[in-house]
């Protein structure tokens, strides 16, 4: 009994030790950046999936407050689906305000399990979110209303990624940072790869149904906030574009279903494409998110920073 | 359901409470239970080949022990054997086959359409070979007189399906193992504990060493036509402990779940690395159930070495050969390396098996040398290099890429010292180091006296030291995203 007393012990030593460090190195991961961040109240919130990381990237975020006079928070996340993106909002609400969420939307992110209750369990996300009580209590309402999977609050609570990330000693860093000044060459091979990897072979009718449905529920309860709502598709090369399965017909639909919402949609799939905008197949590299901004983005965000009222 | 998952463990959990709460005539059900629902967690339609294996075992087993004349056991062992060793033979090699006859097929002109033998995809069912290896040695062993009928269909089930040993053996006799389902088992501590301290090895080796070797070991053999000379010969090496701790892992965690529940497995590994010779490796220290398997139901039917030296060169061919092809067809691809890899051993015991008088003849001329310390390190060296030099065929991604690595690495021998010190070393590699030093630390230690036996004979505060120490360096260095154990792909 005495020694499970002391393993117990040390196990909330080293539980402690990993929170500490999650909490000084953890750097993009949104629930750090949600418990972290000091700042209360901003006038767009950023979600979506990787394809909206570079906008944080180096001194992106910065740039693009200059350029528009607005306060910003890029909480996308890598893979982050429809149910990912919610969780991470309300959990931002717990502690923040915002006028505005800026949706960068993938189709792929409407097309699978994979990028949505399940991408909870990428031990990835929780490696660097520090112990928070109100996440905790989120991640078990989630678990049991949405269909998470139990080893995901079970995780953060006993902070068992924390304490085996293996890169713990260094600033959290997302890959694609590192190649954020480069250009990409493309090869066609490992383009088909990466799109098969994001969107399978076909998209689904059914989970893009229950998805959409979910993502437009989730509009409407924060359009009764009175937060504003704006959507965006960030460019990709044309040819990879083209390799999207149906990535045409499920633009028009979001489109239609957008529009009947009044939910101002942007689509820029194939505007500021330029091939040597991008670091890999489909994220834009340094030139390409400074051409965006200036051209394109910034109006957008100046556009729309005051919500309409109701 | 993977041992390195938490799935396995709750699954542990209550299968245990519920063994030992149950009355003891009960407990062969419950692990039938347990055991069918730990195979159907992995791929509910795989059941059917397990289903049929022990059906068509059982019963083939039973006409064995019924027939009064010889020629009928033959044709209930053949009819047995030949169902279950059919399937293992289809579902292993068919798409492989089908795939090298298409382009002979084309070429004598019979068609012109490709594919033209149709493909069937079919998914490998985790563990068959280990349960079919099972079901053959117990049809065997009861047509030569060796056991008695399993007569309880049920407990017979639960021989072919136990769950610790059902997806990478070990494999083991039914005589054996036929008795201990049969008594009662008792809870007792020190059982127990030693169960628990299998588990906590076993999980060390995978998901500290095994799965930290990973990425390591990928990188150098995806693509070795690119891959600077140096990451190869550590790709090789790594491999030879990734493998070896993948493997042994697995195998110290089935025995420490067995041992929970009262039962004993053979032991699978001993201290591979440490054997003197190839012989050694692969007879009495290497997966040793499925070496003793093949020199008894394969080696010893053709006539071992009573049968003359041209035939026991033969006989050690085929065995190697055999086993090349049965890691072949799946696994790690479906290629012709395996049958190099095989084949390359084999020809490691005809040079044994040829030499042998002669290091006998010059270990008694000169018995100082033999008898050194020096000697057994320089032989136990040679051995290991030996085996990682075949490994490469195992683990690379084609017979042509294996030329590729091993041409690359001895040209480039010459120039490793001036390479060495300029070559970008990153702290996975001095960790991947570190874990290897430690392992043949404790083996070497292992090898003179029981590493536990020593431990149960420590102090408390000792004995909790070691476990706390494995389970946090688990905790802070294990890889947990649950990768498979290699040899359930075979």
């Amino acid at each position: 009994m005495l020694f499970i007393v002391i393993g117990l012990i040390l196990y909330g030593g080293v539980y402690y030790t990993a929170d500490m460090l999650a909490y000084k190195n953890g750097r993009l991961n949104s629930f750090h950046k949600v418990k972290t961040t000091k700042q209360s109240a901003f006038d767009y919130v950023i979600l979506g999936a990787s394809h909206a990381l570079p906008f944080g990237f180096e001194d992106m975020n910065a740039t693009l407050e200059g350029l528009t006079g607005t306060r910003i928070i890029n909480l996308a996340g890598s893979g982050h689906g429809i149910i990912p993106n919610i969780l991470v909002f309300e959990y931002f609400l717990k502690y923040h305000q915002t006028k505005n969420v800026l949706y960068v939307l993938d189709t792929f992110a409407l097309s699978s399990k994979k990028w949505n209750e399940e991408r909870l369990e990428d031990v990835k996300l929780l490696q660097w979110a520090p112990f928070d009580l109100t996440l905790a209590r989120m991640l078990l309402d989630y678990s049991f209303e949405k269909g998470i999977n139990k080893k995901v609050p079970l995780d953060y609570i006993t902070g068992f990624s924390k304490i085996n990330n293996h890169s713990r000693l260094e600033p959290e860093i997302f890959d694609g940072e590192k190649k954020f000044g480069t250009k990409y060459r493309f090869f066609k091979p490992r383009d088909r790869q990466r799109i098969k990897y994001l969107y399978g072979s076909e998209k689904s009718d059914a989970l893009f149904g229950t998805y959409m449905a979910t993502f437009m529920d989730w509009i409407e309860t924060i359009k009764m906030n009175n937060i504003g709502v704006i959507v965006i598709k960030t460019p990709i090369p044309t040819h990879i574009y083209e390799m999207i399965p149906q990535e045409n017909e499920f633009n028009r639909k979001i489109q239609k279903v957008l529009m009947e919402e009044k939910i101002p949609f942007y689509d820029f799939s194939l505007i500021n494409n330029e091939k040597e905008f991008f670091y890999d197949t489909d994220h834009l590299n340094s030139k390409g998110v400074d051409e965006f901004f200036t051209n394109h983005l910034k109006d957008v965000l100046k556009r729309h920073v005051a919500p309409k009222k109701g | 359901m993977l041992f390195n998952s938490l799935n396995f463990f709750l699954f542990l959990g209550i299968v245990l409470i519920f063994f030992y709460v149950l009355p003891s005539r009960y407990r062969w059900f419950w692990l039938l239970v347990a055991s069918y629902y730990f195979y159907i967690s992995w791929e509910p339609i795989n059941a059917i080949y397990l289903i049929v294996a022990t059906i068509s075992a059982y019963l083939c087993g039973l006409g064995i022990a019924r027939a009064g004349k010889k020629t009928t056991k033959t044709g209930f062992l053949i009819v047995g054997l030949f169902i279950n060793l059919g399937i293992l033979v289809f579902v292993k090699y068919y798409d492989f086959l089908a795939g090298q006859l298409d382009p002979l097929l084309i070429k004598s002109g019979t068609t012109t359409v490709e594919p033209f033998l149709p493909r069937l995809d079919l998914s490998n069912p985790v563990g068959l070979s280990f349960f079919t290896f099972s079901v053959v040695t117990y049809l065997v062993d009861l047509y030569a007189g060796r056991m008695d009928l399993a007569r309880h269909p049920g407990k017979f089930a639960v021989y072919v399906a136990f769950f610790p040993k059902l997806f990478a053996g070990p494999i083991e006799r039914a005589r054996y193992f036929l008795p201990q389902i049969a008594r009662t088992v008792r809870f007792e501590e020190h059982k127990i504990t030693q169960g628990l301290q299998l588990i906590l090895w076993g999980m060390f080796k995978k998901v500290v060493i095994a799965d930290n070797l990973v990425d390591l070991v990928d990188k150098s053999f995806s693509n070795p036509l690119y891959t600077p000379p140096i990451a190869l010969i550590m790709g090789a090496y790594f491999f030879a402990f990734q493998i070896y701790c993948d493997f042994s892992g697995y195998t110290d965690i089935a025995l420490g779940v067995s041992k929970l529940f009262g039962i004993d497995l053979k032991e699978n590994f001993r201290r591979s690395y440490l054997a003197v010779s190839t012989a050694e490796f692969w007879s009495r220290r290497w997966h040793i159930s499925l070496g003793s398997w093949f020199r008894d139901y394969l080696y010893f039917p053709l006539g071992g070495s009573r049968a003359g030296r041209t035939r026991q060169y033969f006989n050690l061919m085929t065995v190697f050969v055999v086993s090349g092809l049965w890691h072949g067809g799946l696994g790690y691809g479906v290629g012709w390396s395996f049958l190099v890899w095989g084949a390359l051993n084999g020809l490691y015991q005809w040079v044994g098996v040829g030499t042998a008088g002669l290091w006998r003849k010059a270990g008694d001329r000169w018995p100082m040398i033999r008898d050194s310390g020096a000697w057994h390190v320089c032989r136990v060296l040679f051995t290991f290099h030996l085996i990682t030099f075949s490994w490469i065929f195992f683990r690379a991604n084609s017979t042509e890429e294996a030329w590729i690595i091993i041409k690359r690495i001895s040209l480039s021998l010459g120039s490793l010292p001036q390479y060495l010190p300029r070559y970008p070393f990153t702290q996975e590699h001095l960790t991947a180091l570190a874990l290897i030093v430690f392992l043949i630390a404790v083996e070497i230690l292992d090898e003179r006296r029981s590493v536990w036996e020593w431990l149960n004979a420590a102090p408390k505060l000792v004995r909790w030291t070691v476990y706390y120490a494995l389970i946090f360096s688990m905790l802070l260095l294990g890889q947990w995203q649950a990768t498979e154990f290699i040899y359930m792909q075979f």
